[in-house]
């Protein structure tokens, strides 16, 4: 259920454990009837509204500095989960998220996670890491280590080929069709970059983000994922018009009040 | 391509380089893209375009470069080099407009790290706070009671953003950059030749 925080929004942590909600099923009478329009192959995730069970979440996306820090950097999130029945433990068989066909609680790497607040996705991403700390008598803390899908490009290793002079985005493009990453309508949002690429092969040594970041480092924009999972490439910033987006004062108003921040001497 | 102060010239000579594309490098060791050593003053930036794939009568096939000088910065801070870079780029042409990109004349300061507590905003303010993302432009307003001037106001772009959520407070942490965005200019308001204003 959605957790309401005062003065906040309303807020959802969600997770998957791996159960759809309208699978095909080979020779289910129900689930397994061709030429029917609500079972689908795959299937909708059956996401798992824990938020109830979360006392903490930290999401980090983008950099701080970007001139000393790189940009493609996975964002990640950490859940702490206060387990007071065990739902969450990897060794509950009867915890309501454990997966019988696997044999294995639902939750682990590369299950999904989102967190939105009014809706809005703050992070959508997979699980990276599942901890679990028992404290006797009976008390356990869960800490779930997630990522966005750049994770997956840092762990998928790109095919070598040949490749003929392109601009930037259209190299990043074919380089995520060729792995199948960020593939559903509406999930890639590339800029036309500024830098022309050569021909200078693609060696199969490197993984996917590896090599997207090579590509960046002839552009020098951004790469990065969003709250809802889609993958952005920013060209180099040559001067574009742009709105302001926000304002934030310390003059009252209707601007942004803001508590702390660092003048950065770079 | 316009950059005022920075002379761009072209070597073909060989020299020490990083590795090509094509060349197997862990992740570890894999050159960090422009990062000299004082990373505030970068007045001489060297990028060199990916060399042909060897062969049998050119083993070392020859390293092209373009170099970005800033020689008033040189002056100043003393020369703050690049290592040469290979990049993906096509020509040097475009290894020279990189290379200009990159230069950074003199130490930059800026507001970051800004530290927002949601419940403490209107509803309106939680929406647009809710609404930013890596790339927005925000604009940030800091009074300094006794210092000239008395307000300093920058425009920023975001180049990160976090949350730490408990269950009684919302603090979101917005990490704003120097950016190159041009903000509408309004008549009878903005004032002629100020750059960082455009029109639609």
């Amino acid at each position: 259920m959605a957790v309401a925080i005062p003065n906040c929004g309303t807020y959802t942590v969600e997770m998957d454990y791996g159960a759809t909600t309208n699978a095909f099923v080979l020779d289910s009478a129900l689930a397994g009837v061709l030429d029917q329009t609500v079972y689908v192959l795959e299937g909708t995730t059956d996401w798992q509204d824990v938020t109830a069970y979360v006392k903490q979440v930290s999401i980090s996306r983008g950099r701080q500095n970007r001139f000393r820090d790189p940009t493609g950097q996975p964002s990640t999130a950490v859940l702490q989960i206060e387990d007071r029945d065990y739902r969450f433990s990897l060794v509950n068989e009867g915890s309501p998220y454990w997966n019988p066909t696997n044999g294995r609680l639902g939750f682990e790497l590369n299950s999904g996670v989102r967190i939105s607040r009014d809706g809005v996705y703050l992070f959508t991403g997979i699980i990276t890491q599942y901890d679990q700390r028992i404290e006797n008598p009976s008390r356990s803390l869960v800490t779930v280590s997630c990522s966005d899908d750049l994770f997956r490009l840092n762990n998928t290793k790109i095919a070598s080929g040949s490749v003929t002079p392109e601009r930037s985005d259209v190299r990043i493009d074919s380089v995520l069709s060729s792995v199948n990453a960020f593939g559903k309508p509406g999930q890639r949002v590339l800029e036309e970059g500024v830098a022309n690429l050569g021909n200078a092969p693609i060696d199969a040594s490197s993984s996917v983000l590896e090599y997207l970041m090579r590509v960046h480092n002839s552009e020098q924009g951004r790469i990065w994922v969003d709250g809802a999972g889609n993958f952005h490439f920013d060209r180099r910033l040559l001067g574009k018009l742009q709105a302001v987006n926000g304002y934030l004062s310390d003059a009252g108003g209707t601007a942004i009040p803001y508590t702390t921040f660092d003048i950065v001497s770079n | 391509m316009d950059f005022s102060g920075v002379f761009i010239q072209v070597f073909t000579a060989e020299q020490e380089a990083e590795l090509a594309d094509y060349f197997a490098r862990e992740s570890g060791a894999r050159p960090n893209d422009f990062t000299p050593t004082n990373p505030s003053v970068v007045n001489t930036v060297n990028v060199a375009i990916a060399p042909p794939i060897p062969t049998v009568g050119d083993l070392q096939p020859t390293i092209e470069y373009a170099q970005a000088i800033a020689a008033e910065s040189v002056a100043q801070f003393g020369k703050q080099e690049t290592p040469l870079v290979v990049t993906l780029l096509e020509t040097l042409d475009d290894a020279g407009d990189l290379a200009g990109y990159l230069v950074r004349q003199i130490p930059a300061f800026w507001f970051g790290n800004i530290q927002i507590i949601m419940n403490g905003l209107t509803n309106a303010q939680r929406t647009i706070v809710g609404s930013l993302d890596i790339g927005s432009q925000v604009s940030v307003t800091k009074s300094f009671p006794g210092s000239t001037p008395s307000t300093v106001t920058q425009v920023m772009a975001l180049e990160g953003i976090s949350h730490d959520i408990t269950p009684d407070r919302h603090i979101v942490t917005l990490y704003p950059n120097p950016s190159r965005i041009y903000t509408y200019f309004i008549l009878d308001t903005d004032e002629l030749d100020d750059d960082t204003k455009a029109l639609a």
